[in-house]
């Protein structure tokens, strides 16, 4: 279980919080010594029909630049990393609270992991997000 | 919100005014998500959207209908 604390995160290296494009980035130690960047980006979803939802995307940054969310990293520690995903996304929503963020995952396996954060840190995250889970058929 | 997680959003909005500008994403095609699946036009999303809110408000009432027993 993933224990999530919004007080303990990885210090921010950079951050921008705009509408159209949010990105904030932090180094993340591995469990082999290394740490790598970690982006977090938020960008409205692609779905023309959809406005007012954006999309929550987070991976290392590769070396031509951009965000990498299908690679399997081994963290030191996965609850600070989630930690600071939420920390992350709830800086974007408090700057643009009429906005939704969907975190859907890049794969079936990180959407389980989302879906059970919350429902494993429901009370606690309670206090900051309203968090609806969607099934699909 | 406690008073530790809102000092960690003012030191966001302080970083925020001294981190430049992110260069501009390249322009990938868009990867299919579980939402562009069910979603197909306008009315598919105007009914998904109110689904959300209703929901969304039910949550909301739910939540602080358990704030007001706990105190």
């Amino acid at each position: 279980m993933v224990k999530i604390d919004l007080g303990n995160t990885y210090e921010l290296m950079n951050a921008s919080l705009d509408r159209e494009h949010t990105q904030m980035e932090f180094l993340c130690p591995q469990t082999d010594g290394t740490a790598r960047i970690i982006r977090v980006e938020i960008k409205p979803h692609h779905d023309p029909f959809l406005t007012g939802v954006s999309n929550l995307a987070m991976g290392p940054v590769t070396e031509s630049g951009e965000l990498d969310d299908q690679i399997r990293l081994k963290h030191k520690d996965r609850a600070v990393v989630y930690s600071t995903l939420l920390f992350c996304m709830l800086g974007f929503l408090n700057q643009y609270p009429d906005l939704t963020v969907g975190l859907d995952g890049s794969d079936d396996l990180r959407a389980a992991i989302y879906h059970s954060i919350f429902l494993s840190n429901g009370n606690s995250l309670g206090d900051y997000f309203v968090s609806v889970g969607l099934t699909g058929t | 919100m406690e008073d530790q997680i809102r000092d960690k959003l003012a030191h966001l909005q302080d970083l925020v005014r001294k981190s430049p500008s992110p260069k501009a994403a390249s322009q990938k095609p868009a990867k299919p998500d579980s939402l562009s699946t069910v979603i197909k036009t306008k009315r598919d999303a105007d009914l998904f959207i109110a689904q959300l809110d209703a929901v969304v408000r039910l949550a909301r009432e739910e939540y602080m209908d358990l704030k007001g027993k706990e105190v």
